[in-house]
């Protein structure tokens, strides 16, 4: 067991130093990234183009339901501003687990219980996000997915809006797809 | 890789601290515009595409397994191009590429739970039925990987390589409570589900379930038995219990799957008395496995490791001159399998893997219950051991290529090689070429090789394996991003095929190894998705497959046809599930030939009333399609009747 630990550990502590000295100083001419480097940050820009209402307060708490893709990208946007609000990044394994969640990131393992988690949600301003096939179409308000080794979204207006959220016409225009 | 672990955030945070700021505000200073433009270099490890696999790989998920209503393997997997299944009211064996011998118990295709090898060791059996152990709501997706997949499986993977992969608690997250009920055949089951990712990371689900059937009263035919038509009451039934419990943390898991079903006999098989009474045939099986993978040196070497613990159990009845003969097999397996995928070097995928299977138990008797002592007990065991490579090669950016190769040894026909060759080429982003080809084996089975009773059978101790060597041309081609067909035209060939013949010392049926079979085909599909939330799939499917020296092969129906629908339905949230099949005439064992048939299912579920509820409702062969499929050699009859319509509702509860 010991052997194994360890070598996770060195495995991490090698990623964390060959992302942050080599991949991260080039993000400034970003064209190649791996696939949810480039999620996470499509993540934050989709925040940042959402229209809060004001009930939200000063806390963004962005929850990734379902085994996390992101990893240490996720790590990257705790306690990030976006606006005047702060970014908090959670974890959540369980739909019951949603509460207090902003932004809801629905991975592809647990889609399957996405009509659990829309109907937990119901109208509280929350922003639901996904990387799956039809997820738009079944009630998820932004979805990401892969065209030609690029990441594309569609959006679900109707979704944001029973969740008392608007998306930004910039956001809308950009879709590849918007369900009214 | 999750990140649950402290170790790691804590070295992110140290990281994250000691690194300068800049560094986390230019990933939010990336515009949308210019994150639309990025190129991804390496896809997530999850999923790999299924246009950089050399093999045709089909995929059914759970929401299919709902809409369609499928309650067992069988169902599921003859929605797919090329196979065709077939019941003897007491099994259904599943037929691919033509292929599908009446009395082959399901010994050419590998069954596997997450991974680990279902069938067992005295009859090689994949268990395609209510025998699964597994109840269908369990699983998260069925993947099929067409073709010989000897090259990193070894045995039985002959025709293709079903994998069944299990929820987890996390997916199933709470409680969930079932019950169905089946008419005409009075079918009633039930099943208690919990499953939950708990605080500390331990991810666990257990599940019991139950199904209990009467059966329906057949006017059954049993020519050559001395009895006639009759009408035989009450002798159609079934039962089933399962049981499943995974726990799993981080890249571990640990599986406990438990399936015992005994189904009662209308046909008098094995040509027992006429009409039949109390006969039946009960098969258990007990599967462990404790399951490791994970990833290491920056995500570059990832490693799979498994134990495993195997057990099979079959009991039956039949009576032959009013003396209830008992038939028993047992079997138990354990071993281990250690495999391992370093994408280190650039443009290679390169896998080595190695498993070894210790085979203690293989056991058969024989007892007629009115005489002391046991008539016939058959005990043997032995070993497999298995290594495999394989290097995934990228040329350039449009060419791969892959070869792979297993090395097989086990105590019954030594060391067999069974190699791959893939070569993939990516026309345009939306059409991918791959030529492949592949060879496995599979060694004769106790029961072919060792069973003797001096009255149905004489053993063969000598009998040799049998091999199948399967050249492959797929073309899979995107029309739109919604809209995907593929092509694939296929020739196999099989030597030595374990088969029942005649003993010519003893004049009794005896497995031997038969002539050379070839066969061709082609298998068009497509699938087509709309925004609206519809699906269609389909496929054709047509084969010529023959003796080499001349003959027919029975059971191989030329042309089969699939059609799957599914829309939401304007009403009240309700899902729409249509499906269509199509088999061409089969030939029975005598050579006369068996009508085709049409068939359709309807299903429509509904998930919006309560929360937390869902119902569904289907029609099973919905215009009472009057059809029959061939028997075997064991059975009187050369062709059996299959059911009917019947009605299906079924009750999912969340708590």
């Amino acid at each position: 067991m010991d052997w194994f630990k360890t070598g996770k550990k060195t495995g991490f502590r090698l990623l964390f130093w060959v992302l942050g000295l080599l991949c991260c100083p080039s993000l400034v001419h970003a064209e190649n990234l791996a696939e949810y480097q480039i999620k996470a940050a499509f993540l934050y820009n989709f925040l940042a183009f959402t229209e809060w209402p004001a009930e939200v307060g000063n806390t963004i708490n962005l929850c990734v339901y379902g085994p996390d893709p992101f990893g240490e990208n996720l790590d990257k946007m705790q306690g990030q501003s976006l606006g005047t609000r702060s970014l908090a990044v959670k974890r959540v394994n369980s739909v019951d687990g949603l509460h207090g969640c902003q932004v809801v990131f629905i991975t592809h393992p647990v889609m399957s219980n996405l009509r659990r988690v829309l109907d937990n949600l119901g109208d509280k301003p929350v922003l639901t996000v996904a990387d799956s096939q039809d997820a738009a179409l079944q009630g998820v308000a932004l979805n990401m997915s892969m065209d030609q080794n690029k990441v594309t979204f569609e959006a679900n207006l109707a979704a944001a809006r029973s969740n008392k959220l608007n998306l930004s016409s910039k956001l809308l225009r950009l879709a590849t797809k918007v369900f009214q | 890789m999750a990140v649950p672990a402290n170790i790691p955030l804590t070295v992110g945070l140290i990281l994250a601290l000691a690194l300068p700021a800049q560094a986390e505000t230019e990933l939010a200073e990336l515009n949308l515009e210019q994150l639309l433009e990025t190129t991804v270099t390496s896809a997530s490890k999850y999923e790999q595409k299924q246009s950089e696999v050399a093999a045709s790989v089909s995929i059914i998920t759970r929401d299919e397994i709902k809409a369609f209503g499928w309650r067992t393997l069988d169902q599921a997997l003859a929605s797919l191009p090329g196979i065709h299944t077939t019941n003897d009211r007491q099994y259904t064996y599943l037929g691919a590429r033509g292929f599908g011998l009446p009395g082959d118990f399901n010994t050419r295709v590998l069954l596997a739970i997450n991974g680990n090898r279902v069938n067992d060791l005295v009859y090689d059996s994949g268990p395609f039925g209510r025998d699964f152990p597994l109840d269908l709501d369990l699983i998260e997706r069925i993947e099929f990987v067409a073709g010989p997949g000897g090259a990193v499986y070894g045995q039985n993977a002959m025709f293709g390589v079903v994998n069944v992969i299990t929820r987890t608690g996390a997916q199933v997250d709470g409680g969930e409570l079932s019950a169905g009920w089946q008419s005409p055949q009075s079918l009633r089951e039930g099943r208690i589900s919990w499953g939950k990712m708990l605080n500390n990371g331990v991810d666990v689900l257990v599940s019991a379930s139950g199904m209990h059937a009467r059966g329906e009263d057949l006017l059954m035919d049993f020519p050559g038995s001395g009895s006639g038509e009759s009408l035989v009451v009450g002798q159609d039934g079934e039962k089933d219990t399962g049981f499943f419990t995974r726990v799993g943390r981080g890249p571990w898991a640990l599986d406990f799957a438990h399936g015992d079903r005994r189904k009662d006999d209308p046909t008098a098989a094995y040509r027992s008395d006429a009409p039949p009474s109390g006969q039946f045939e009960r098969d258990i099986y007990t599967l462990t496995q404790l399951h490791y993978q994970d990833n290491f040196v920056g995500n570059t070497l990832n490693v799979l490791g498994r134990l495993f613990l195997g057990q099979e159990r079959f009991d039956s009845i039949f009576n032959y001159l009013g003396a209830p003969n008992n038939n028993t097999g047992a079997s138990n397996w354990r071993g281990a399998e250690l495999r391992s995928l370093y994408s280190g070097f650039t443009d290679h995928k390169f896998m080595l893997g190695l498993e070894y299977q210790d085979n203690p138990r293989i056991d058969q008797t024989n007892d007629d219950r009115t005489t002391p002592g046991l008539d016939t007990e058959i005990k043997s065991s032995g070993y497999r051991a298995g290594v495999y490579a394989q290097d995934e090669w990228r040329l350039n950016d449009t060419w791969s290529t892959t070869l792979g190769l297993r090395v097989d040894r086990n105590d019954i026909t030594g060391t067999k090689l069974s190699p791959r060759a893939g070569l993939i080429w990516q026309t345009t982003a939306a059409t991918t070429l791959k030529a492949l080809y592949g060879r496995a084996h599979r060694a004769p089975n106790a029961y072919e090789r060792l069973y003797d009773d001096g009255v149905s059978q004489v053993a063969n101790p000598g009998l040799g394996g049998e091999t199948i060597d399967t050249t492959e041309l797929v073309v899979d081609h995107r029309l739109a991003r919604d809209f995907s067909v593929r092509a694939s035209l296929y020739h196999w060939s099989m030597q030595d095929i374990i088969t029942l013949g005649i003993d010519p010392v003893s004049g009794l049926p005896q497995y031997q190894s038969g002539n050379k079979i070839k066969a061709d085909g082609l298998e068009l599909s497509a699938d087509k998705r709309w925004d609206w939330g519809g699906r269609a799939r389909g496929s054709v499917s047509y084969q010529e497959i023959a003796y080499v020296d001349g003959g027919d092969l029975p059971n191989a129906p030329q042309w089969l046809g699939k059609l799957l629908f599914s829309s939401p339905l304007p009403w009240e949230g309700l899902r729409l599930g249509y499906e269509l099949q199509y088999d061409a005439s089969r030939k029975a064992i005598d050579n006369s030939s068996l009508d085709g048939y049409w068939l359709s299912h309807l299903n429509l579920l509904a998930d919006k009333w309560v929360t937390g509820l869902e119902v569904s409702l289907g029609l099973h062969n919905l215009f009472n399609q009057h059809y029959q499929h061939p028997g075997a050699d064991t059975n009187w009859q050369t062709r059996l009747a299959q059911d009917g319509r019947s009605a299906w509702l079924k009750l999912d509860y969340r708590f």
